[in-house]
C-alpha cells in the first residue's frame, strides 16, 4: 500500500528530468508528411473547367466562376473539409493539396479564394523544421 | 436542489445532466442530449455514395473516424457486391487499429482528468500525437482521414512506414508500463475508481451496452472475433474482459485493448501482401449507383459496435441510411448507475463510459 | 511614538515591509506560482510559461503578468449575490492569511530576541485560531455568491477544514509536550540537538497530510473540484477579487511551509554558512529556514502532479478513522518514551 502511494511520487519526479515533448511552434515546425492535406491549390494552366470537382464536393466548397473569359473553380476554404475527393476526381490533375495550414482570417469573405488567389502557392513556413528524432523511454522523445 | 450540469461545464461536454442533489448526494439523474444534432442521416440521403464518406465520418470525427467510415463503406460494398483486394483489407485493419489506439489513449486521458489527474491527460495526449503522426503519413489528416473508400483504400503505405510504425508501437508498449504505474496501480486512483458505478454483466446485457464497457462487465463480445469483417479472422489476438464491471475495470479495459491492438498491428504489418489497393485504379469498376435492395454491416469501433443499415432504391443516392452508434446505445447506463451516489462520482462514471456527444446526437 | 526607539522603529519597518512581511510573502507567492507551473509542466512533459521575463524562455514574470491582467478586469457581482459579504470575503481571506505571518519567527535576532514582527509566547495558539477562521470565510463567500456550485463547494470546504483541524491540533499537542511551550521560538530552541521529525515521524506525516487538506492542494482539493463543482466557492469571483483569493491561497502555503519547518525541521538551526555567517549570523539562519521551507513546498506541490482527487466521503472517513487515531498514538508514544527523549532536548 505504501508502495502504491510512493511509486507515483518517484515516477513523477523522474519525469521532471525527462525531455519535454513540446514543439515550440512558431520557432519550430513539425515537418509535414508528403500527403499532409492543407489548403487546396489550383493549377490554372491545366484546368479545363470540366466542373467535376464542383459536382463531387460534398460541402459545396468549390463553384465555377467566370475568370478572364474562362470557367474556373473558386474555392471557399471556410467550407472545405479536406476530404480530397476533388483532387482525386480531377481528370487533368489540376488540383493539389499544399501544406499550408495557417490561413485563418478575420472576415468570412477572406476565406473565398478566387481563381487567381487559388492558384498561388503558399508562403514557406518560418522557423526550424523538425521531426521526431529519437524515441527513448528513458529520456523522452527528441525532436530535431 | 435541482442542479443543471452542463452543457457549459468542465466535464459534461455537450450533454446536460439534470440532477436532484441533496448536499453532496445525487438522488435523481436525467440526461438531456441533442445539443450537437446535425441530422447526418438526413444529409446522407442527399449526397451520392462516395460523398457520404466524409459526411458519416463526422459522426465521430475526433476519435475513431476510421471505424466509423469503415462501417459505411462496408455496407455500400455489400450492397454493390464488390470484392476488395487483400492489401486494401490489411491497410484498413492497420488504419483502424492505429485509430483505435489513438482513441483509447484519448479516453484514458479523459479518465485521468475526470478525477483531476492532469499528468495522465498530458502523457497520453503526448503519446497519442505519435500515433496521429503515423496516420498523417498514411492518410494526410490528423483526425478526419477519409481513408477507406468504396472499393478499397485511397492511398498505399508510404515508404518507411512499416519500420516507423513498429518503432513507435514499441515505444508505446513501454510507455504503457508507466501508465499502469501512474494510474492503474496508484492507490489514490484505485480508491477513486474501484467499486464505483458497478454494472453487473446481466444488467449490462439488459441495458444493451456495447463495446469495451460491456467487456468490462465480463461479457466477451467483440465483432472482430464474433463476426470477423475485413481480415480480422487471420490474426491471433485476445478479447480482454473485466471482472467487476466497475469504473476501474472500464478504465483499465482501454489500456488492455491498446495492448491487443499492438499485437494485431504487429501481425498485420508483418504479413501484409503486395497487390492493388483498390478494385481498379480511379475506381472505374465501382458503379455510381447501388442496386435496389438493403444491407446491414457491423463494425467494432473504439467505442463499441457501429451498425449501418442502408436501403437503396436504385438511384445514385441512398434512400435511407440508419446508423446505430455505440455511445447512444451506452446511454441508458448513466441514469441506471447515477442514482443515490455522491456527486463526485458523476464525472467518474460518465467519463469511463467514454461517451462522445457527437455520436449520441448524430 | 509607540514607546519605541528610532532603531526599533526602523527594524519594525523592515520586518513589516520586507522580510517576513509584505515583500517576502508576495515574492514567495510569485516564485511558488511560477515554480508550480514550471515544475508541473515538466512533470507533464510540457514546457510551461515561456516568454515573459528576463531570461530567455523561462517565463519568470508570468505570475506578475497574470496578476496585472486580473487587476485590469472588470469586477462582476452576480445580480442575486449578497453584495456586502461577497465583496468583503476575498479581502478578509487575504488579510487573515497574511496575518499569521506576523507571528512566525524566522531567525534569531543578532541583538537578542527573535526576528518576528509581533512576539508573543502564545504564537502557536494564535496561528491555530487564525486557521480556524478560514472555513467561515469560505462558507460566507459561497453563500453570498448565491450560486449552487458555490454553495456545494463552500459546504464541502467547511466539512473538510473542520475535519482536518482536529488531527492537526492533536499532533501539535505532542509537540507542545516536548517543547513545553506554545511559543514557536521555544519549539525551535528545543530542537537544537535533534529535530522533531526524528522524534515524531507519525506526527509529521499527519500534519503534512492535514495541512495539504487545509490548503486544498490536489489530492484534497475537493471543494475546488473543477470536474464536479466548477471551481467551488470562488467560482463567481472575477478580476482582482479572484487575484485576492489566489494570493490568500499562496500566503497560506507560505504560512504552512514555515510552520512545518519550525515544528519539525528545526527552524533556522543549521551549520553556519561561511560567507553569510560573516555578514551576520542571522542570514545563515534565514538561509537554512528558506531551504527547509522550499523542500516542504515542493512536497506539497507535488501532490498535484501524481495523485487524482479523492471523494469527499473518503476524505472525511480517512480524516476521522486514520489521521486522528494516528495522532493520538503519536501522543501516547511521546508520553511513554519520555525518559529517552528528555535528555536529547536538554530537559
Ligand atoms: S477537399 Fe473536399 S470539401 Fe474541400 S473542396 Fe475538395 S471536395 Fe470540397
Ligand atoms: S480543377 Fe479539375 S475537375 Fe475542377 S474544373 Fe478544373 S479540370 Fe475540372
Amino acid at each position: 500500500m505504501v508502495l502504491s502511494i510512493l511509486r507515483p511520487f518517484f515516477l513523477g519526479l523522474y519525469h521532471v528530468f525527462k525531455r519535454t515533448f513540446t514543439v515550440k511552434h512558431p520557432y519550430e515546425t513539425l515537418k509535414p508528411p508528403e500527403r499532409h492535406r492543407g489548403r487546396l491549390m489550383l493549377n490554372m494552366d491545366r484546368c479545363i473547367g470540366c466542373s467535376s470537382c464542383v459536382k463531387i464536393c460534398p460541402n459545396k466548397a468549390l463553384n465555377l466562376v467566370e475568370f478572364n473569359g474562362r470557367k474556373l473553380p473558386q474555392y471557399n476554404a471556410g467550407r472545405c473539409c479536406f476530404c480530397v475527393l476533388c483532387v482525386d476526381i480531377c481528370p487533368v490533375l489540376a488540383l493539389s493539396m499544399t501544406h499550408e495550414v495557417e490561413y485563418s482570417v478575420y472576415k468570412k469573405e477572406d476565406h473565398i479564394y478566387p481563381p487567381d488567389r487559388f492558384s498561388q502557392p503558399p508562403e514557406p513556413v518560418k522557423g526550424k523544421i523538425v521531426t521526431v528524432k529519437t524515441l527513448d523511454k528513458k529520456f523522452g522523445v527528441k525532436h530535431g | 436542489m435541482k442542479l443543471s450540469m452542463g452543457p457549459q461545464h468542465p466535464v459534461t461536454s455537450h450533454f446536460r445532466f439534470i440532477l436532484d442533489v441533496d448536499g453532496d448526494a445525487v438522488l435523481n439523474f436525467e440526461w438531456d442530449v441533442g445539443y450537437t444534432h446535425r441530422g447526418i442521416e438526413k444529409i446522407a440521403e442527399n449526397r451520392i455514395y462516395v460523398q457520404n464518406i466524409p459526411v458519416v465520418e463526422r459522426i465521430n470525427s475526433y476519435c475513431d473516424s476510421i471505424g466509423t467510415t469503415l462501417g459505411y463503406v462496408e455496407v455500400v460494398e455489400e450492397l454493390m457486391d464488390i470484392q476488395i483486394p487483400d492489401r486494401a483489407k490489411y491497410l484498413r485493419v492497420i488504419a483502424a487499429e492505429l485509430n483505435r489506439i489513438a482513441s483509447h489513449l484519448y479516453a484514458v486521458s479523459l479518465v485521468g482528468i475526470s478525477a483531476g489527474f492532469e499528468t495522465m491527460l498530458m502523457w497520453t495526449i503526448n503519446d497519442r500525437e505519435l500515433i496521429l503522426d503515423l496516420l498523417v503519413k498514411l492518410s494526410g489528416q490528423r483526425i478526419t482521414y477519409t481513408y477507406p473508400t468504396i472499393g478499397g483504400v485511397r492511398w498505399d503505405m508510404p515508404d518507411g512506414f512499416k519500420e516507423e510504425a513498429l518503432e513507435r508501437l514499441g515505444y508505446l508498449e513501454k510507455r504503457l508500463e508507466d501508465y499502469y504505474r501512474m494510474m492503474a496501480w496508484n492507490r489514490t486512483f484505485q480508491m477513486r475508481f474501484k467499486n464505483v458505478g458497478i454494472l453487473k454483466s446481466s444488467d449490462a446485457v439488459g441495458l444493451g451496452i456495447v463495446g469495451p464497457n460491456l467487456r468490462a462487465s465480463g461479457v466477451k463480445v467483440d465483432v472482430r472475433k464474433d463476426e470477423p469483417y475485413e481480415v480480422y479472422d487471420r490474426f491471433d489476438f485476445e478479447v480482454p474482459t473485466g471482472k467487476n464491471g466497475d469504473s476501474f475495470d472500464r478504465a483499465s479495459m482501454r489500456l488492455k485493448e491498446i495492448e491487443q491492438s499492438i499485437v494485431i498491428l504487429r501481425q498485420a504489418l508483418k504479413d501484409i501482401p503486395n497487390g492493388p489497393i483498390k478494385c481498379s485504379p480511379k475506381g472505374s469498376k465501382v458503379p455510381p449507383t447501388a442496386p435496389r435492395g438493403e444491407a446491414y454491416s457491423r463494425v467494432e469501433s473504439a467505442r463499441g459496435e457501429f451498425g449501418y443499415y442502408l436501403v437503396s432504391d436504385g438511384k445514385s443516392k441512398p434512400y435511407r441510411l440508419k446508423i446505430s452508434t455505440p455511445s447512444f446505445r451506452n446511454l441508458p447506463a448513466l441514469p441506471f448507475l447515477c442514482r443515490n451516489i455522491p456527486l463526485g462520482d458523476i464525472p467518474v462514471i460518465f467519463i469511463t463510459f467514454d461517451y462522445i456527444p457527437l455520436d449520441v446526437d448524430r | 511614538m509607540l514607546g519605541l526607539s528610532f532603531v526599533e522603529l526602523i527594524e519594525l519597518f523592515i520586518k513589516v515591509l520586507i522580510f517576513p512581511g509584505t515583500l517576502f510573502s508576495l515574492l514567495f507567492s510569485i516564485i511558488v506560482i511560477w515554480f508550480e507551473r514550471k515544475f508541473l509542466a515538466r512533470m507533464h512533459l510540457r514546457i510551461g510559461p515561456l516568454h515573459v521575463g528576463p531570461f530567455n524562455r523561462l517565463g519568470l514574470f508570468q505570475p506578475i503578468a497574470d496578476f496585472l491582467k486580473l487587476v485590469q478586469k472588470e469586477i462582476i457581482t452576480p445580480s442575486k449575490a449578497n453584495n456586502f459579504l461577497y465583496r468583503l470575503m476575498p479581502m478578509l481571506a487575504a488579510f487573515l492569511s497574511a496575518l499569521s505571518i506576523a507571528f512566525i519567527p524566522y531567525a534569531l535576532d543578532p541583538s537578542g530576541g527573535y526576528w518576528v514582527i509581533f512576539y508573543t509566547p502564545l504564537s502557536l495558539l494564535v496561528i491555530l485560531v487564525i486557521l480556524t477562521a478560514k472555513p467561515f470565510i469560505m462558507v460566507g463567500a459561497g453563500w453570498a455568491a448565491n450560486n449552487k456550485y458555490c454553495t456545494i463547494g463552500a459546504l464541502r470546504a467547511a466539512f473538510q477544514l473542520l475535519a482536518y483541524e482536529i488531527p492537526i491540533v492533536l499532533s501539535l499537542v505532542g509537540i507542545v509536550i516536548v517543547a513545553r511551550s506554545f511559543d514557536l521560538a521555544k519549539i525551535v530552541e528545543a530542537q537544537s540537538s535533534v529535530w522533531l521529525i526524528i522524534l515524531q515521524p507519525i506526527g509529521f506525516i499527519v500534519i503534512l497530510i492535514g495541512m495539504m487538506a487545509e490548503l486544498l492542494r490536489r489530492p484534497f482539493d475537493i471543494p475546488l473540484a473543477e470536474q464536479e463543482v466548477v471551481f467551488g466557492w470562488p467560482t463567481e469571483y472575477t478580476g482582482v477579487q479572484f487575484a485576492l483569493v489566489m494570493v490568500s491561497e499562496y500566503f497560506d502555503l507560505c504560512v504552512t511551509a514555515s510552520l512545518i519547518t519550525i515544528l519539525f525541521l528545526g527552524g533556522w538551526s543549521g551549520p553556519a554558512i561561511p560567507l553569510l555567517h560573516d555578514i551576520s549570523p542571522m542570514l545563515s539562519g534565514i538561509f537554512w529556514f528558506l531551504l527547509k521551507m522550499a523542500v516542504i513546498t515542493v512536497i506539497i506541490i507535488m501532490g498535484r502532479g501524481v495523485f487524482p482527487r479523492l471523494r469527499i466521503d473518503q476524505l472525511l472517513e480517512s480524516g476521522w478513522t486514520i489521521l486522528i487515531p494516528f495522532a493520538i498514538i503519536q501522543i501516547l508514544i511521546t508520553l511513554a518514551t519520555a525518559q529517552w527523549w528528555l535528555p536529547l532536548i536538554g530537559g
